[in-house]
């Protein structure tokens, strides 16, 4: 638990012979109710024990459902409410709850970060975030390939806050730094886009963050910490939707942040004031999904890879995108970033554009034609009318989405499966 | 919070710039534009704050009243000049006050200063241009005691900073750019 007080400061106070640099507190990892970050450990065990709180009182194993909106107030919670320090101390749900902070811990744990916090979605994640680290007038420079709703907060609503965002490609560093304005704060891009499956290059990113001292925050939901951990390469913030991969099972609905604990203790009362904090049960939900996360993580890699192959190799299957494949126009940068974890996202054009796209989602046995990804249900949709609506069709020409385009978020299903089910669906578009 | 300053935010930034000195160092600057007659406007520049850039999107007008020959639409160089430093000194003070446990009810500083436009105007060389005293008064009321405000008093002098580039003496270096 943090220091409860300055350090010896208390009898200074009186005779007024106490000054700033008398202030003992230090910014420490957490919140947490115990340190349990199994920090030397490898994704796996990370996912498993990090941040779980056995309750102490009955011997119970595994993080309780802390289903309370409030806290009883003791000396101790006045004290901290008076000095600032709210967040290390359990006095409001949203402020702070002992089951969001034990996954808050996990999170922390697997990105390799100070702090994280979980919010109830991945859009309200970024959108604090974006607030918090925004300065009146600043500029923010994104990606037009961006997430959808990524992309209508910064276009509609970052001028009502006199901000504004210049949309860039996302992976044409020249542009990028072209971009760049007097008032530019913030680079924010997504690791892996959506659909197209374009790698930002993190590392020249970071210093053009360090180039024109600005901060650096990428969307990484489509690679999660076990792919690449972004703060490792030198990234201010990491956001995430927990829907997708961290929680797995398509049943909840969740953000997260992670990052230093100065830069996450910024966005906490942009928390408080947004709304938007993660609830008891859903934190429960997704600290338990997280102990499968590794091994679920490996099992969409392996067979997305082992897809992508099969679907590159088909006569009906115009172009695959998929940063294993040696046919991706980054795979070199896929190789260096990604380290053969390339995600287990596909996209693909099939043959006779979005009218035979449409027969093989309903031909599709195992994958449900849903929106959403990352669930160990492989889910299967066209980008033009799900995730990249919002873009006229000029727009989304611009960025690459063809007709016939189709994104599949492959599951955890067996991959003789995957692949039998893809050559009937195929088979019965092109022979019926 | 008490006298909604986080105390603990303080701290903690007290003790990075302790680790890491850089993180203490603040570049400011303004770009000041002439309108007309004596009114100008000032925008602020952005400020680096250790590593990172802060966005200062703000600006103000400066006019001098009709009888100095302005219009009188907004404050005058000297009256920014002072309020500008009773704001530095109102920051340093309830910092002080907050890391000494004291609840500020009010807080009221006046300062005054007499100038002499002779040296403006260039009648008489021999006196001083600039205010030759500044007289300030804290007008406080709270739960400190006497010592502890004769010591925050002391504390504004040692430490805010636009006291101290008023007190002391500044190098101004410039430059002229047709």
């Amino acid at each position: 638990m943090m220091n409860k007080n300055y350090q010896n400061i208390e009898d200074k106070r009186d005779d007024g012979s106490v000054w700033i640099n008398d202030l003992g507190r230090k910014r420490e990892s957490g919140p947490k109710l115990l340190d349990s970050r199994y920090a030397n450990f490898g994704d796996g065990t990370k996912s498993v024990h990090a941040g779980q709180y056995d309750d102490p009182q009955t011997g119970a194993l595994g993080t309780p459902i802390f289903q309370c909106s409030t806290f009883f107030l003791n000396s101790t919670s006045y004290e901290a409410i008076k000095e600032g320090r709210g967040r290390d101390e359990m006095i409001y749900s949203r402020y702070g709850n002992p089951s969001q902070w034990s996954v808050q811990e996990k999170l922390s744990s697997l990105e390799n970060a100070e702090s994280s916090i979980v919010f109830t979605s991945g859009m309200a994640a970024i959108s604090s975030t974006l607030l918090a680290i925004l300065d009146k007038g600043s500029h923010v420079v994104s990606s037009r390939d961006i997430y959808g709703g990524t992309y209508n907060f910064l276009y509609e609503d970052l001028d009502r806050f006199n901000m504004s965002v210049t949309f860039t490609s996302p992976t044409d560093i020249k542009e990028i730094e072209a971009a760049i304005n007097e008032n530019t704060k913030v680079l924010y891009f997504e690791a892996l886009t959506n659909p197209l499956l374009k790698i930002a290059p993190i590392k020249e990113l970071v210093a053009l963050g360090k180039k024109y001292n600005l901060r650096v925050i990428i969307d990484n939901t489509f690679l999660t910490p076990y792919n690449v951990k972004m703060l490792d390469l030198g990234v201010d913030l990491v956001v995430n939707s927990a829907t997708k991969y961290l929680n797995g099972h398509s049943d909840l609905i969740g953000g997260t942040v992670s990052g230093s604990r100065k830069l996450v203790d910024r966005i906490w009362p942009q928390l408080l004031k947004n709304g938007g904090s993660m609830d008891p049960h859903a934190c429960f939900l997704l600290e338990r999904s997280l102990k499968t996360f590794a091994l679920r993580m490996k099992a969409h890699n392996s067979n997305a890879l082992a897809l992508a192959t099969y679907l590159e190799k088909h006569p009906k299957i115009k172009r695959v995108y998929y940063p294993g494949l040696k046919s991706h126009d980054q795979h070199e940068l896929a190789k260096e970033q990604l380290k053969g974890k390339n995600s287990g996202m596909i996209s693909f054009e099939i043959e006779g554009g979005d009218k035979n796209a449409h027969q093989l989602l309903k031909n599709l046995k195992l994958p449900k034609e849903a929106t959403s990804l990352g669930g160990v249900e492989s889910l299967i949709s066209l980008p033009h009318n799900t995730s990249q609506a919002s873009l006229t069709k000029e727009q989304q020409k611009t960025i690459g989405i063809n007709d016939g385009l189709i994104r599949l978020s492959v599951g955890v299903e067996d991959i003789e499966d995957l692949i039998l089910d893809f050559n009937q669906s195929i088979f019965n578009i092109f022979n019926n | 919070m008490l006298n909604n300053i986080n105390l603990s935010g303080l701290s903690e930034y007290a003790n990075e710039v302790k680790q890491n000195n850089v993180q203490g160092k603040a570049s400011y600057g303004v770009i000041l534009n002439w309108e007309s007659g004596t009114k100008t406007t000032v925008s602020t520049k952005n400020m680096i704050l250790g590593e990172h850039k802060l966005v200062r999107d703000f600006n103000f007008i400066i006019d001098e009243p009709t009888q100095l020959l302005g219009v009188n639409c907004a404050p005058n160089p000297a009256e920014y000049l002072l309020g500008g430093l009773a704001g530095c000194m109102a920051v340093t003070f309830m910092a002080g006050a907050t890391a000494m446990n004291i609840e500020v009810e009010q807080l009221k500083l006046e300062i005054d200063g007499e100038l002499d436009l002779q040296g403006f105007l260039g009648i008489n060389t021999d006196v001083e241009v600039g205010f030759p005293a500044l007289n300030f008064i804290f007008h406080v009321k709270g739960n400190g005691s006497q010592e502890q405000y004769d010591a925050l008093m002391k504390r504004v002098s040692k430490h805010s900073p636009n006291f101290n580039t008023i007190k002391n003496e500044v190098k101004m270096i410039g430059i002229l750019a047709v």
